[in-house]
């Protein structure tokens, strides 16, 4: 990529790119699958031809399916969504029938460490693993996933009960994902904020943020904070 | 699996040579998957040879690993670029990703399964490059 003129990224060692006068290219790669962006026709039809005499490839077109993520461009902008996925999901916990909740997780649940008998470890484990993967489209459950995911360890009936809460709570709309909009322009806008020591058994707070960029969600994240803050402002 | 085969010999990936003495030899297998495409059909069977890699130990058989793996916020930043201003998005496939590389350590590894030969009797492979699980 070098040899071609491209730079290398320093956020993310996977990106390259190229800037000529008024036109930018960029690359990325995730292990054998390779995205390219650009509004110059004739470079990316040159990249493509460079990347061919290198490697064997096959040329997939416009992006449509990248890593079980569908990718649809309409009018409105582009959508992200793990449709098939989530129905996958459903269809493999028997979930598909059930009727459906309009939250993820209960209300001021009191969720704890000793919540009931233990279940089968890697079953739960499995399954956590697979709504952790769909939170890639699915700001709206990340919080409930990052809750019952800090129970990976020893899961109870309990955590196992929250687990399906987000099925049932996925039925409602497996194909819900992100829009991105065509709003024109990249100004990056980044919000936060925590629940001062909500959690009843360790007093520790649990934060949040997402990051715009140009306007459409790209980062976000719910986490449990490290330590315990003894004021509302610390643990922001 | 002589798809694969054919696709390891074209690339270059070993070279038959008698057992080292003293040195450790890795094990290898196949792993077989089903592609499907989005709407859940079979696309084709795929065969997959991998070399144990975790037979072998840090520091001694190894001491960096490395896979061009991108974030997915960078995946959705690229994405949000794309909406903001109408570019066009295109996707490309690697074949046998794992083959361009090369490999200078010294990494032997059995003969396939269902792949042994009165001429490979007594040999084994030297690795240039494989996929390590």
């Amino acid at each position: 990529m070098l040899a071609m003129g491209y730079k290398k990224c320093n956020g993310d060692h996977t990106l390259f790119y190229l800037c000529s006068k008024n036109h930018i290219t960029i690359l990325a790669v995730y292990v054998d699958d390779i995205i390219i962006i650009g509004d110059d026709t004739l470079e990316v039809v040159q990249l493509k031809e460079n990347l061919r005499r290198e490697f064997e490839i096959k040329d997939l077109g416009q992006l449509r399916y990248f890593l079980g993520i569908e990718v649809v461009r309409s009018p409105r902008g582009i959508v992200l969504s793990q449709r098939k996925y989530a129905l996958d999901l459903l269809d493999e916990t028997g979930m598909l029938g059930c009727r459906a909740t309009t939250t993820p997780i209960e209300q001021n649940h009191k969720l704890g460490v000793e919540s009931g008998h233990p279940v089968d470890k890697e079953r739960y484990q499995r399954l956590v693993g697979r709504l952790i993967y769909l939170c890639h489209t699915r700001p709206d459950i990340t919080y409930a996933v990052s809750v019952v995911s800090r129970y990976m360890h020893d899961p109870r009936s309990g955590h196992m009960d929250a687990v399906y809460r987000i099925l049932i709570y996925l039925k409602k709309n497996p194909g819900k994902g992100l829009l991105f909009k065509k709003n024109r322009h990249l100004n990056v806008e980044g919000y936060c904020d925590a629940d001062w020591a909500n959690c009843p058994y360790d007093r520790r707070s649990t934060s949040g943020y997402c990051v715009f960029v140009g306007g459409n969600l790209v980062i976000w994240r719910s986490k449990k904070q490290p330590v315990a803050s003894r004021y509302v402002t610390e643990s922001k | 699996m002589l798809e694969e085969l054919a696709a390891l010999e074209k690339n270059d990936t070993w070279e038959l040579v008698p057992s080292p003495p003293g040195k450790k030899v890795i094990d290898c297998k196949w792993v077989y998957t089903v592609k499907q495409n989005p709407e859940g059909k079979v696309e084709r069977y795929k065969a997959r040879l991998v070399a144990k890699g975790y037979s072998q130990t840090y520091g001694i058989d190894y001491d960096e690993t490395f896979t061009p793996v991108a974030k997915m916020s960078t995946v959705r930043t690229l994405i949000s670029c794309a909406a903001n201003f109408d570019l066009p998005l295109y996707q490309l496939d690697v074949k046998n990703t794992f083959l361009h590389g090369d490999l200078k350590e010294e990494v032997y590894m059995e003969i396939p399964p269902r792949f042994t030969t009165v001429e490979t009797e007594g040999k084994v492979l030297r690795l240039k490059n494989l996929y390590m699980d």
